[in-house]
């Protein structure tokens, strides 16, 4: 979660990938995450996938994102090639604890955002001060 | 090859590049793939989030595209934010093309945060065929 650049970064996993297609190598989706009150809130861009080729796993408190994507070869040849297109990759750990039966996500003009709602004890409350 | 991505004035991500990758980032944004064949010309944009009526293209010139457009910020209350690397803002980048195209046969498509432009050469961009004659 350090790694706040704008680009995608190339990683290449160092075992047990499953991206035979790109060869092992994956793109770490550009992420923002904040919490509010009530839940964490999480958008990742992840362009030119579908919406069934996300796959989203809560395991003790890590969040981990697989995305597969389908090549979109270009007609004709590559003139210019600033950014590659493969499988994304990330995983988050998440602060706080959250109620795993209320998770929700949509995707929606290439962004993923995910709502994790809190749990009711993780809440921040608010105490009155009186005054003596 | 090289020279035409000089010519862009742009950095691209390969490796060796010298540039620092936040500059190399600010520079070339949205970083674009560009291809083409006989009849087209195409480009592709990853632009996630960005909404159609915050986009806007342009030919500025038979061989000059500009794409211009605004990620809108989505600033919740009381947030307390961990991780902040979506883009936001205004961005606007100029790409020569290799060759001038009709600014009638140009088709945009934003989907699932990617905007690919369909752009149809004029015919002197085309490849013309050269016969070659032989002696008899």
């Amino acid at each position: 979660m350090t790694n706040s650049v704008l680009a995608k970064t190339k990683t290449t996993e160092l075992n047990g990938s499953d991206s035979v297609a790109t060869g092992g190598v994956h793109y770490t989706p550009r992420t923002d995450l904040y919490e509010t009150d009530d839940e964490v809130v999480l958008s990742c861009d992840l362009p030119g996938i579908m919406a069934d080729d996300i796959e989203l796993r809560f395991d003790r408190g890590i969040l981990s994102l697989r995305c597969q994507v389908k090549p979109r070869p270009l007609a004709g040849h590559d003139l210019v090639s600033e950014y590659g297109v493969g499988d994304f990759y990330r995983s988050f750990t998440i602060p706080v604890e959250v109620d795993a039966t209320k998770f929700s996500a949509e995707y929606r003009q290439g962004v993923l955002t995910v709502h994790l709602p809190k749990q009711e004890r993780a809440k921040s409350l608010k105490i009155l001060v009186k005054v003596g | 090859m090289n020279q035409f991505r000089q010519q862009l004035g742009l950095a691209f991500a390969g490796a060796g590049d010298e540039i620092p990758l936040r500059r190399r980032v600010a520079l070339s944004y949205p970083a674009v793939r560009m291809g083409e064949n006989e009849e087209f010309i195409t480009l592709e944009a990853e632009l996630p989030g960005l909404k159609l009526e915050d986009l806007e293209i342009t030919l500025s010139s038979p061989e000059q595209l500009s794409l211009k457009g605004t990620h809108q910020l989505v600033e919740p209350e009381h947030a307390t934010w961990t991780c902040h690397e979506r883009p936001f803002g205004s961005f606007e980048r100029l790409i020569d093309l290799p060759g001038s195209v009709n600014s009638e046969q140009i088709e945009a498509h934003l989907d699932a945060g990617v905007l690919t432009i369909r752009m149809g050469k004029n015919d002197e961009a085309k490849p013309v065929k050269i016969k070659v004659k032989a002696d008899q």
